[in-house]
């Protein structure tokens, strides 16, 4: 589509005192917008873009780089150096001249670019708004000259000679006219292949900064590829896939790549997706390329444990002496050829012998290999010496013998060290700086924790192992901690960490703000190993999961040994220590909420208050089977109720419990007061008296409740009418007959399998609080028997009406109401009889 | 009742008296050993207040103050019903005084279900009520 509507006004761009101006007119402009062809050819004269956001991109950051990207991306690759750019609030504008591609490809989209917010915008294009004239500005010549320049400049940048600097390139004062960007493919060609050009000079570049340049593609580097560089700088970019990366730098080669602040090293498998890359480049961001990798280890890569340092072991110990300054790695080699013993074994027993007295000792790179288990160490010369000299470069193995308490230590294992196998190098790892980075990972300042439970998994920690059964490095770790968080710590947690005690430890009081200690599940055998505590004022301590824990059965010894040393302690192993922990009592335990039902209507409630009354106790024989076993218990002490003469009446009424009572401590082999089958046990239950319930003072204990059983203990205070207090209990087992009944399809009949019955004189404190409080509404027996006519009876009947028949409601109320009216039997017939008289239509079924 | 029925009571009578006289001589002196007499899954309820599992129940029981019972009265009955899954398993009451610490006397019932294990009858629910609460 051609426009030439009102026309902008002629203007003059100005690019410099080095260049003629260009002179816009529009007279004889094409204006092309929303279309995807041209007429003719573009032509050489200067071509305007005006990009319409119409003030879609204000909001962002920098609405011109995004425009600029999306047009990049649209040209990909073809040359587009779009001059004189500038913004507006509804349409930024700028030149170009000789860029056939590019155009074609504007023109195949529509005019139109997608921006990396999601935003289309639509371009209009003049054609020859101005004549291309000699001395005019041409900016792939003003690029190809600041390359030039560039290349007779090389820099001297970050400690490499010779290198070709072109970060941030498109901020060199040269592009101020237009927009020179290296994230434009064709751009970044144009620069790759002036400097290839340049014979004389591309020979002495040692290395190039493309930092900061929104790179995402480094396809045009391949032309570098199979020259030895020193470095390759792309810190800054947005590189982000690894795969176009490894294959872009396929053949370049430099001893350092910097890849910093790119999306690629975030992600989950970096470094491993740059493996490809593994012989290109020796340091990545400072770090060596195989140290990327968490797992790395210089007994992998760098250390020969066959051929590299001296070996020492039980032949030749006096030659350690002469390591005794020695700054470099020794390596430690404990054969263990069936790989008998974890990683965690190992330094379990190899740290049995580590002196508590001499220098820490960090082993470092542990790997297990070749039927040995190997691990670094450096500067604890006092130690080796200790572990050479005095404990004959053997480690023991403790065993528990059968029938012993005591571990043994009859087994062990000699091992042999390889001295100075590796100087220290640059990446290598420094045990006390990985602690204190750990240490401060671990710390955090809102909550004021300093939280070092199983420590050594901390971040950082993979290639050190830090041991705190060791005094001496816990002791170190805490004066660490101590240092770096003073009064700020208040809650320390030490958990899983192995630890054997906090003895000689003054290093703690430097926290002085600490309230709350954890020590739980440590190695601590003796509260005499926590003296130390006795210094600070904590308020809670954790130590379960301790070995002292096990020293004592009741845990008011316990507390009481533990406030021995710590006597303002509040908490204890998280129970509050004023009030009597789990001595409490609960009125209620469910095995599972889901038993809540079996406590209230589906059972337990119902059934005591049809017990109340002999007239309605009778049609409780529906809840037995002809299995089922009934027994009852008195405990009932008369003498403890009337100490000095029991009435006859008293002796009469108990007497009634009694005489059916089955006590296996007085008669060991009673068969005869056990009933079994309905009959026999409605016999029984029909000969007690009648009696009320006490219902708030109910206990109840769901103790099994699934498919299949359900148990039921309930104890509390009944009243034998009309005047004797007693305190009873019963244990039901019951069946679960049918599930998937009533209108939640939830609800079960339950039947009893086996029932006991026991009652007891009541407390003094059931004699006084029993049937004072009102009982709950729905505990009164009256309130079961519900009005036959009240709404809630005619919503249910509809329901159970409807899920019958399957009607719709309204033939369901229809019948129910005014065939039947209300009377649900005669309802069902009504239904019956009309659905075989086939009186009833399709649509009346839902 | 019939002769098998009878044999199984009687059984269940003999297995009640050992059992509970296994138990809380066990509770009042070797409280260390309780986990033993439980199976793997069991529930308890002491007072209301729950453990569950072996472990956690021993660890309940040694929380608790020392205990002196003093068994009045012992009731059991074997269930016998398909959903045990004809495995022997029986119910028990037993009630009578106990003493915990320095505390005064109170009366205490105790029901359990136990079923054997591997030869060795192990509790598999275990509901412990005091009659008044400890101070």
């Amino acid at each position: 589509m051609k426009a030439n509507r009102s026309l902008p006004q002629d203007r003059l761009v100005d690019c410099g005192n080095d260049y003629q101006p260009i002179v816009l007119q529009y007279r004889s402009a094409r204006r092309y917008y929303k279309c995807k062809n041209y007429d003719g050819s573009p032509g050489l004269n200067w071509i305007e873009f005006c990009v319409h956001h119409e003030g879609v991109l204000n909001f962002t950051a920098n609405p011109k780089e995004l425009i600029l990207n999306a047009l990049f991306d649209a040209v990909e690759g073809e040359h587009f150096f779009p001059l004189n750019y500038q913004c507006g609030s509804h349409v930024d504008s700028f030149l170009v001249r000789a860029c056939k591609p590019a155009l074609d490809k504007f023109f195949n989209r529509g005019l139109s670019i997608r921006v990396a917010t999601g935003a289309e915008i639509s371009l209009a294009v003049w054609f020859n708004v101005a004549e291309n004239q000699r001395n005019q500005i041409s900016p792939p010549f003003v690029i190809s000259q600041v390359v030039d320049r560039l290349l007779g400049r090389l820099e001297q940048y970050k400690g490499v000679q010779n290198v070709l600097n072109l970060s941030n390139f498109s901020a060199h004062p040269y592009f101020k006219y237009f927009e020179a960007r290296l994230s434009n493919s064709g751009t970044f060609h144009l620069v790759c292949s002036t400097i290839n050009n340049n014979d004389d000079r591309r020979r002495a570049i040692k290395g190039f900064s493309l930092a900061h340049n929104q790179l995402s593609d480094l396809g045009p580097m391949r032309i570098f590829g199979d020259v030895d560089y020193e470095l390759l700088d792309l810190t800054g970019n947005i590189l982000s896939s690894a795969k176009r990366l490894c294959s872009d730098l396929q053949r370049l080669r430099a001893k350092q790549l910097n890849l910093a602040n790119n999306p690629v090293t975030k992600s989950s498998k970096y470094p491993d997706c740059l493996k490809p890359l593994t012989g290109n480049f020796k340091i990545v961001d400072g770090v060596p390329f195989d140290k990327l990798y968490k797992l790395y280890t210089p007994l992998n890569y760098e250390i020969d444990v066959e051929c590299d340092g001296v070996r020492i072991d039980w032949s030749n110990k006096p030659k350690l002496s002469q390591f005794k300054d020695s700054k470099d790695w020794h390596a430690f080699l404990i054969p263990d050829a069936n790989h008998e013993f974890s990683k965690e074994d190992l330094f379990n027993y190899f740290f049995i012998l580590v002196s508590p007295e001499l220098s820490e000792f960090y082993p470092c790179y542990y790997k297990f290999e070749a039927g040995e288990h190997r691990f670094l160490v450096r500067e604890s010369f006092d130690q080796i010496e200790h572990l050479v000299n005095n404990c004959n470069l053997e480690m023991k193995i403790p065993q528990l013998e059968p029938d012993q308490q005591e571990f043994s230590y009859q087994r062990s294992i000699s091992y042999y060290l390889r001295m100075n196998v590796s100087i220290v190098k640059q990446g290598h790892v420094h045990p006390k700086q990985c602690i204190e980075q750990a240490l401060q990972q671990r710390f955090n300042a809102i909550n004021r924790v300093l939280n070092l439970e199983q420590f050594q998994n901390s971040e950082g920690l993979e290639n050190v192992t830090v041991c705190l059964s060791s005094p001496r490095i816990l002791n170190s770790i805490l004066r660490m901690a101590s240092r770096k968080f003073l009064g700020n710590c208040i809650d320390l947690r030490l958990g899983n960490n192995k630890i054997l005690g906090l003895n000689n430890l003054r290093t703690l009081s430097l926290l002085n703000g600490l309230q709350a200690l954890d020590l739980g599940q440590n190695w601590i055998y003796e509260l005499s190993q926590l003296s130390a505590l006795s210094e600070i004022p904590l308020k809670s301590l954790r130590l379960h999961g301790n070995p002292l824990c096990r020293k004592y059965s009741l845990p008011s010894e316990y507390i009481r040994a533990v406030k021995d040393i710590c006597p303002g302690l509040l908490r204890l192993d998280d129970v509050d220590l004023s009030t009597k922990p789990g001595l409490t009592s609960q009125k209620d335990f469910l095995c599972d909420p889901a038993a809540y039902e079996l406590t209230a209507e589906l059972f337990l409630c119902p059934f005591l208050r049809e017990f109340e009354q002999s007239e309605k106790r009778i049609n409780l024989s529906r809840y037995y089977t002809k299995d089922s076993i009934f027994t009852l218990t008195s405990s009932y002490d008369i003498r403890r109720s009337h100490p000095t003469k029991p009435t006859n009446e008293l002796c009469k009424r108990i007497n009634k419990y009694n005489y059916f009572s089955r006590n296996l401590l007085k008669n060991s082999m009673d068969t005869c007061r056990v009933h079994v089958g309905e009959h026999d046990i409605m016999l029984v239950l029909m000969q007690l008296p009648e009696v009320r319930h006490d219902y708030i003072s109910l206990q109840t204990d769901v103790m099994q409740y699934d498919d299949h059983l359900a148990v039921i203990n309930v104890n509390g205070v009944l009243r034998d009418e009309p005047d004797l207090l007693l305190a009873f209990s019963r244990q039901f087992v019951l069946r679960v007959e049918e599930t998937g009944l009533g209108i939640g399809k939830g609800a079960r009949r339950m039947r009893i399998i086996n029932e006991r019955f026991n009652i007891m004189n009541p407390s003094p404190k059931q004699l006084r609080d029993a049937f004072k409080f009102v009982e709950l509404p729905t505990m009164e027996p009256e309130s079961t028997i519900k009005d036959e006519g009240s709404v809630d009876v005619k919503e249910h009947k509809l329901y159970i009406f409807q899920e019958i028949t399957g009607l719709r409601p309204k033939w369901c109320t229809r019948i129910l109401q005014e065939e039947a009216n209300w009377n649900f039997q005669l309802a069902l017939e009504q239904f019956l009889q009309m659905d075989k008289q086939n009186e009833l239509p399709d649509e009346a079924f839902v | 009742m019939n002769n098998e029925l009878r044999a199984k009571v009687e059984a269940c009578c003999r297995t009640a008296e050992d059992f509970t006289r296994l138990y809380y001589a066990s509770l009042d002196n070797r409280r260390h050993q309780m986990g033993r007499l439980y199976i793997d899954t069991a529930n308890f309820s002491w007072n209301g207040n729950g453990a569950q599992g072996r472990q956690t129940i021993e660890r309940y029981f040694l929380e608790l103050p020392s205990s002196r019972h003093q068994l009045t009265t012992l009731d059991s009955q074997p269930i016998l019903d398909p959903a045990v899954g004809g495995q022997t398993t029986y119910i028990i009451l037993a009630s009578g005084t106990v003493k915990y610490a320095e505390q005064s006397m109170r009366t205490f019932q105790q029901s359990f279900v136990i079923t054997a294990e591997n030869d060795k009858w192990k509790i598999a629910s275990d509901c412990y009520r005091l009659q008044e609460p400890l101070n």
